[in-house]
C-alpha cells in the first residue's frame, strides 16, 4: 500500500513539475521564459538525495514533455535522460565537495549537454537552419545560465541553514563557555 | 570508458529507445493520453491567463503619437468604407457574370472549432496545440483560421483528442499565397524563425506595394484561396537577384490566439 502511494506522488510530483514548465514558459517575460524548470527541481534532487532514481524521474517527466514538442517524438526524451546518466555519474565522480559553486557548474554542465545532444539531433534529423540555431543558442544560453544560478542558489541558502541549524552549531552558541 | 559505465549508458539508451519504440506502435497511447488528460486543462488555464495578460499590442509612448495614430485609423476607415462600396457593386457584378457562364457559384468550408490550449515547450519551433484532433476528422496539413478568417498555419502533427499547429511564422512553414494588387504575384510564405513571415519567389518585375494584402492562393492541395495571411510591410528588391521579397505583418497576434477553426473540407459548388 505504502508502495502503491508513494507510486502516486511521484506520478503527481512530475505533472506538477510538467505544469512548472508550462507556467514559466506561458507566463514569464522575455528571457526569463527559458529557465528550465524541470532540470531546475531534479537536479535539486539529485544533489540532495544522491539518488540514481534521478535518470528515471526526467524520462518520466519529459516523456510529458515531448507531448508538447513538434520536433520527432525522442529527441528531448533520449537528450535530457543521457544528460541525467551523465549529470549523476559526474556528481558522484567529479563535482564531490558538495559546495553551491560545483552544483552551478554541474548545472551548467548537464543543461548545456542536453542542449548540445538536442542540437546534435535536430540538425541530424534537418529541423533547423543556420538562423534557427543562432536564435536557439541564446536562448540554451540563458537557459543554462538562469537554471544553474538557481541549483546554486538554493544550495548556498540550504547550506547555510543546515549550518546555522544544525545542532553542534547551535549547542556551541546556546552553550559558550565564557 | 570502463565496461560497467559502457553496460549503463547502453542500458539506459535501450529503454529510452523501447519507449520511443512502444511510442511509435502505439502500445502507450493510453498512458499518454492520460497524462494529455491530466496536463491540458492546466495548460488551457495557463495559456488563457498568458493571452490575458501579454500585454497591449500597441503602446503609445505619448498624447502625440496616440493622436496621430487616431488620425490614421480615421483615414483608413473612410478608405476601407469607399473600398467596401466597391467590392459589393463587384460582388453583385461577379455574381451575374459567374451564373451567366456557369462558373461555381461559391466555396464552402467545413470547418471544426477548436480552443488554443497550450504552445510549444520546444525552442525550435513556433506552434500552438488545440484541443481537436484525430476523432474530430482534423488530419495533419489542414489549414486553421481565426475566428474572423484569417489563415494562422496548418495541422503539423494530429493525436486522438489534440492537435499542433505549425503557424505560419515557424521556420518550416510553407504556403503557396498570392498578393491583392494589379499584378496578382505568385509566390510562397515561409516563416523567419518564429519572429517573421517573409513573401519569397515574386517576380522583379512585379509591382508590389506596402500595404498589399497577401492570401493564400489556392495553388496547394487543401488550402483554399483567398484566405488572409498578412499584409505587405516592406519590400526587398535587389536587381541582382532573380526574385523580390517582401516582408508581411500578420493580420492577428500569433501570440494571442484563443479561438480557431480547422478547414476539414472544401466544396465548391
Amino acid at each position: 500500500m505504502r508502495e502503491i502511494f508513494k507510486l502516486f506522488a511521484v506520478i503527481f510530483g512530475l505533472i506538477v513539475m510538467v505544469c512548472g514548465q508550462l507556467l514559466t514558459t506561458y507566463l514569464s517575460p522575455r528571457p526569463f521564459d527559458n529557465f528550465n524548470v524541470i532540470f531546475f527541481i531534479l537536479i535539486l534532487y539529485l544533489i540532495f538525495r544522491e539518488s540514481g532514481l534521478v535518470v528515471y524521474l526526467s524520462l518520466a517527466a519529459h516523456f510529458t514533455v515531448e507531448l508538447y514538442t513538434i520536433t520527432p517524438f525522442g529527441i528531448v526524451l533520449y537528450a535530457s535522460t543521457i544528460s541525467f546518466l551523465v549529470g549523476y555519474w559526474l556528481y558522484r565522480s567529479v563535482f564531490t565537495n558538495k559546495s553551491w559553486y560545483s552544483a552551478i557548474i554541474l548545472s551548467f554542465m548537464m543543461v548545456g549537454f542536453f542542449r548540445l545532444l538536442y542540437l546534435v539531433m535536430v540538425w541530424v534529423g534537418g529541423y533547423a537552419s543556420v538562423g534557427t540555431t543562432q536564435l536557439m543558442l541564446g536562448s540554451f544560453a540563458y537557459e543554462a545560465i538562469f537554471t544553474s544560478c538557481a541549483v546554486g542558489l538554493v544550495v548556498f541558502v540550504s547550506s547555510r541553514l543546515s549550518f546555522r541549524l544544525s545542532p553542534s552549531v547551535l549547542n556551541k552558541r546556546l552553550f559558550r563557555p565564557k | 570508458m570502463s565496461g560497467n559505465k559502457l553496460k549503463t549508458y547502453l542500458g539506459v539508451s535501450g529503454v529510452v529507445g523501447l519507449v520511443i519504440v512502444l511510442h511509435f506502435v502505439g502500445a502507450l497511447k493510453f498512458i499518454e493520453n492520460s497524462l494529455r488528460g491530466l496536463v491540458a486543462p492546466v495548460s488551457q488555464e495557463l495559456y488563457g491567463i498568458s493571452v490575458k495578460t501579454g500585454g497591449e499590442d500597441e503602446v503609445f509612448k505619448s498624447i502625440e503619437d496616440l493622436r496621430s495614430a487616431y488620425i490614421e485609423v480615421v483615414a483608413e476607415k473612410s478608405r476601407l468604407l469607399v473600398e467596401v462600396a466597391e467590392l459589393d457593386q463587384l460582388r453583385v457584378e461577379n455574381n451575374m457574370l459567374r451564373q451567366s457562364l456557369g462558373f461555381f457559384t461559391s466555396t464552402t468550408f467545413q470547418s471544426v472549432g477548436a480552443n488554443v490550449i497550450g504552445k510549444n515547450l520546444d525552442p525550435v519551433g513556433s506552434t500552438v496545440v488545440i484541443n481537436r484532433g484525430n476523432n474530430d476528422g482534423v488530419v495533419v496539413g489542414n489549414p486553421v483560421v481565426t475566428e474572423n478568417g484569417v489563415f494562422i498555419g496548418k495541422i503539423a502533427r494530429v493525436e486522438d483528442r489534440q492537435a499542433v499547429v505549425r503557424l505560419v511564422n515557424d521556420n518550416q512553414s510553407r504556403v503557396a499565397a498570392t498578393v491583392v494588387s494589379r499584378d496578382r504575384s505568385i509566390g510562397i510564405v515561409e516563416g523567419g524563425y518564429g519572429i517573421s513571415i517573409r513573401l519569397n519567389f515574386i517576380p522583379q518585375n512585379e509591382i508590389i506595394s506596402v500595404g498589399d494584402v497577401v492570401v493564400t492562393s489556392g495553388l496547394e492541395a487543401g488550402i483554399p484561396r483567398g484566405l488572409a495571411i498578412g499584409r505587405v510591410e516592406a519590400v526587398e528588391k535587389e536587381s541582382y537577384q532573380p526574385f523580390q521579397q517582401a516582408v508581411l505583418t500578420p493580420l492577428v497576434s500569433l501570440d494571442k490566439l484563443s479561438l480557431v477553426s480547422v478547414i476539414n473540407k472544401i466544396e465548391y459548388r
